[in-house]
């Protein structure tokens, strides 16, 4: 093998192999999916999720969450007996239609996020646990997201939005924790991650 | 012919073409080299603060209250959130990956290739202006890529996390500094073409080929989130596989049989191995989303190639180890020897360790535990990182004409590498089980996540315990190249060895078979 | 590979290699051997045997490939990208109709519940009344040893379908939160099974509480949308949810 052409081939041929096998062809037969509707109930699946969400979404990225959260839900992490209810069926391709970039994660230091929303739908317990996860879960290692938020003095009434925080983690007397855009944009991306719909190639086991 | 001490024949031509080929890489390679290893230090820096934040989550997450209050006072509002915010794990760990990555082991990967080609085309570098702009831009482009990343801008593609502007300075970079490869090749002396050139200009052929298609697909131009993941580690392992592995082999391909002046085993195991290793290690990919959402022939085909690439990695392993045979006690003395016979050891460990993780059964333990996190460390540290080093051993006195100022310098560097990475990576894998088992069996009561994470903690801790041997060995090397590249190490006496070379010992004629 | 021709003892100065051209810088040294004992004592460049192949690896290989083979072939279902499981025989219309992993037979319908809720509790609610049922003081009121939990089924029941809204006193303290309403995401069976783990855990001693009362509950609140508060649910009836479990008959097994 001592000529350039020889080697040049060799390359290529190899090369392009594979790159039509994991990129070409997966991109038509996965990159120009259709949502699946239902129009009885007037619903298209996945779910398209609102600006703030999707603005919550670029916080998420931009704050490297996924390397400690997945976004999907094996075929054994469904199961009933031997899953942790993170999905009642495994995720499909079509699931992430939307996702620019995916965030399928590779690390489950925390839990995984698929069906979040689902799951803890409060938005009282998403800012506590952001601003404080040892408030909420004692032994998490996840940190805690203080610039999201901002501690003001609290003005005459305390403000609404004010972070209902456990004793031990309160700021001090006469001072609140308001969440920023930022924050208040990040858990409306958590709310809004639900899966638990059903698709053709991903029906929902029967009860 | 006559010979000197080493029993090599003392024909000073040939010598002296390799003074000129040397002499025409010095300053494009021994920057690459010095930067790659300023950025090895600020990459373990940052690995060692991710690795103590998954133990001690409040390590280091803001300013000191002090301090924060004093910058409030004169700094637009939300300075101190924005510095706090540049703290945390999330943007502390792409900073460590893509650091090491790009910084670390792609500069070192480029300067050893670049002298591995001169050498091995038996040319002067040509353009070598060109090559050092291209490093200059290389250096710039991480830098401004790091603030990028800790300011909140990262892609969040796991491997591709700086951003667009970024992607492009780095490409351009490369661009040159391929196209300057490509052309070596072309000017080459006539002749035999040796095994660490088609690696190395595979390598330089394929690497543009994924970065450019990798950040067309996921960044420029993003295809529907559906199809992305699996571009995301169709680059994710080849960059591994076809652009660190190929540079680690031609490395060791080269190196093993220089310092021990024999051949390499056979000729046929080298060509298999390579043509076997470009065919089925590019479709692996698919082994880092077994379980995900992608079809099955898709993973199938990837669990296949993973498996398959038993072959070169055998085949690789038995040339290695045949033509070091007889020659093990040269361990003793040359560091070169040491550091890459160490990383290509680590390469078939790594490699058969890979494979097994792609087996269905085995995955659904391993994946999304530490025990990748070991795996990754095995391949691109005990492996790669390990010839590198190596290889800058006996890059640096051939291009500076000086030897190592310092034999301890040296030892504390192999023994905290070597100990530091075995030690990361028993630790994270018999972590990594027990973290999928307790995972993956929440019907035992016991396995709740509280547990999970109590259990784990201690593994952890020693897996900072290893990052900060790491640090110490990496300091060490850090400390003896700022000392060679000053001038201060010796310029004669020999070359700089573990232990002393007895005449005797080293001139045992073993005659070569030239 | 080097050149053996000669040995040629001074070095050839033509006007292509002339060092000085070339940027080495004798003028460090007198001695020009001594420029080049780096590379003099170097041996020489990397050469090729010509071992042939062991049969022994041949025949490695070609196992290998076998091992490689086999496996394609029994995972490699089909090349449909909507088919994920990699058993072949599995088609979308099978999938559908294997319907997920079988329920286990309900041989002790109360046990099943508890079992079924305990999972559901420790993936829903411990974030908030913790998995020690005590709650947050000030946040989140405790289950353990709670009247709304222990006595009338109505208003707990309601609660989980509808949510709470507004203040609540639980066991002598105030708590003003919002529990969320799960009638949409939960389904009758695990709102009555986390309900039955709830009412026999922490030291809790009430019965049951069957899927068939949530039903009898949604059909009666039909048409509620807002959360509950205190006042309403305390105004709700006091007689018991029909459907109860302990009049009925164990559960029949249940195979999907």
């Amino acid at each position: 093998m001592n000529s350039l052409r020889t080697l040049f081939i060799g390359f290529t041929i190899t090369f392009t192999l594979a790159w039509l096998g994991l990129v070409i062809i997966p991109y038509f037969q996965l990159g120009q999916l259709a949502p699946q509707v239902d129009e009885d109930a007037g619903m298209s699946y996945p779910l398209i999720r609102s600006g703030l969400a999707e603005r919550g979404k670029q916080v998420y990225q931009a704050n490297g969450c996924i390397y400690c959260h997945s976004q999907q839900v094996r075929p054994m992490d469904a199961d009933p007996i031997k899953g942790r209810g993170w999905g009642p069926r495994r995720t499909v391709a079509r699931d992430y239609i939307y996702d620019k970039p995916h965030l399928l994660g590779t690390m489950r230091t925390g839990p995984d996020l698929t069906n979040i929303g689902k799951r803890q739908p409060s938005a009282d317990w998403h800012h506590a646990h952001l601003y404080a996860p040892q408030s909420m879960a004692e032994y998490s290692v996840m940190p805690p997201y203080r610039y999201l938020y901002t501690v003001q003095k609290i003005k005459s009434t305390p403000n609404p939005k004010a972070v209902k925080l456990a004793k031990g983690y309160q700021p001090e007397e006469g001072y609140e924790v308001i969440p920023t855009p930022d924050a208040i944009a990040l858990v409306a991306y958590l709310q809004s991650m639900d899966r638990t719909y059903a698709l053709p190639e991903a029906p929902l086991p029967k009860e | 012919m006559s010979k000197n001490l080493y029993g090599t024949p003392t024909d000073s031509t040939d010598a002296q073409e390799r003074a000129l080929v040397d002499a025409s890489c010095r300053i494009p390679v021994l920057l690459f080299i010095a930067s790659s290893v300023f950025w090895l230090l600020v990459g373990t820096v940052f690995g060692l603060i991710a690795s103590i934040k998954l133990h001690n989550p409040h390590f280091l997450i803001e300013l000191p209250r002090w301090f924060a209050l004093y910058l409030d006072k004169f700094s637009p509002d939300g300075t101190v959130d924005f510095i706090n915010a540049m703290l945390t794990f999330g943007r502390v760990r792409p900073a460590h990956l893509n650091i090491v990555a790009y910084g670390w082991a792609s500069a070192s990967a480029l300067g050893v290739a670049i002298w591995l080609m001169a050498r091995l085309c038996r040319a002067p570098l040509r353009f070598p202006a060109l090559v050092t702009a291209a490093m200059v831009l290389w250096n710039i482009a991480i830098a401004i890529g790091t603030i990028a990343i800790l300011g909140g801008k990262s892609t969040s593609i796991e491997w591709l996390e700086f951003p667009s502007y970024v992607s492009i300075m780095l490409f351009v970079s490369y661009a040159l500094i391929s196209i300057w490869g490509v052309n070596m090749f072309v000017h080459r002396k006539p002749g035999h073409v040796y095994v660490s050139q088609w690696y190395i200009m595979a390598a330089l052929f394929w690497f543009p080929w994924l970065y450019g298609t990798a950040n067309l697909l996921l960044i420029f131009a993003p295809i529907q989130g559906s199809s992305q993941a699996i571009v995301n580690w169709w680059y994710g392992h080849n960059a591994l596989g076809l652009w660190f592995t190929p540079i680690g082999l031609a490395a060791a391909y080269y190196f093993i049989p220089k310092v021990i002046g024999r051949p390499v085993h056979s000729y046929y195991l080298s060509a298999f191995g390579f043509w076997a290793l470009a065919l089925f290690y590019s479709w692996n990919g698919g082994h880092h989303l077994i379980g995900g959402p992608l079809p099955a022939w898709l993973i199938t085909s990837s669990i296949v190639a993973s498996l398959m690439m038993f072959v070169p990695v055998l085949v690789t392993a038995i040339n290695h180890h045949m033509t070091m045979k007889g020659n093990f006690h040269m361990l003793h003395y040359s560091p070169t020897l040491r550091f890459v016979v160490f990383g290509a050891m680590s390469y078939t460990l790594a490699s058969l360790q890979g494979s097994s993780m792609a087996f269905r059964s085995w995955n659904s333990l391993t994946h999304f535990t530490h025990y990748t996190i070991g795996h990754s460390h095995l391949g691109l540290y005990a492996f790669f990182t390990m010839i590198m080093f190596g290889s800058i051993y006996y890059i640096v006195p051939r291009l500076t004409r000086r030897e190592w100022p310092s034999i301890t310098l040296i030892k504390i560097h192999f023994w905290g590498s070597a100990y530091g990475i075995i030690l990361m990576v028993l630790v994270l894998s018999v972590g990594g089980v027990v973290q999928g088992w307790m995972m993956n069996n929440p019907q035992i009561p016991q396995n709740t996540f509280e547990n999970i994470l109590k259990i784990t903690n201690p593994y952890l801790f020693a897996r900072s315990l290893s990052g900060a041997l790491l640090m110490v060995a990496h300091i060490a090397f850090a400390l003896n190249l700022t000392l060679i590249l000053l001038g201060w190490g010796k310029k004669t006496g020999g070359p700089t060895l573990f232990n002393q070379l007895e005449a005797s010992e080293e001139a045992k004629p073993k005659e070569s078979t030239l | 590979m080097s050149t053996h021709d000669e040995h040629n003892p001074a070095p050839q100065h033509s006007e292509d290699h002339d060092p000085q051209l070339l940027g080495i810088d004798y003028s460090e040294q007198n001695n020009v051997s001594q420029i080049h004992e780096t590379l003099l004592r170097e041996k020489p460049e990397p050469s090729d045997g010509m071992e042939p192949v062991p049969i022994l690896l041949i025949a490695i290989i070609a196992f290998v490939f076998s091992i490689g083979g086999f496996y394609g072939g029994r995972y490699f279902s089909s090349t449909d990208p909507m088919v994920y499981d990699e058993n072949p025989g599995s088609s979308i219309v099978a999938a559908a109709k294997a319907g997920g992993p079988t329920t286990e037979v309900a041989l002790d319908p109360i046990a099943d519940l508890v079992k079924l809720g305990k999972r559901q509790y420790s993936n829903n609610c411990a974030s908030c009344h913790q998995p020690t049922g005590l709650g947050l003081a000030g946040q989140y009121p405790p289950l353990a040893g709670s009247e709304w939990v222990v006595e009338a089924e109505r208003p707990l029941i309601a609660i989980l379908v509808h949510g709470l809204q507004g203040s609540v006193d639980v066991k002598g303290q105030t708590y003003n939160g919002a529990m969320p309403a799960w009638g949409k995401s939960m389904s009758d069976r695990q709102i009555a099974a986390v309900l039955t783990y709830i009412r026999q855990e922490w030291g809790n001693t009430a019965g049951p509480i069957s899927p068939d009362q949530i039903k009898a509950i949604r059909t009666e609140l039909e048409g509620r949308a807002k959360e509950w508060s205190e006042a309403e649910l305390k105004a709700l009836p006091k007689d018991p949810v029909p459907g109860g479990l302990t009049a009925a008959a164990p559960v029949a097994a249940k195979k999907s």
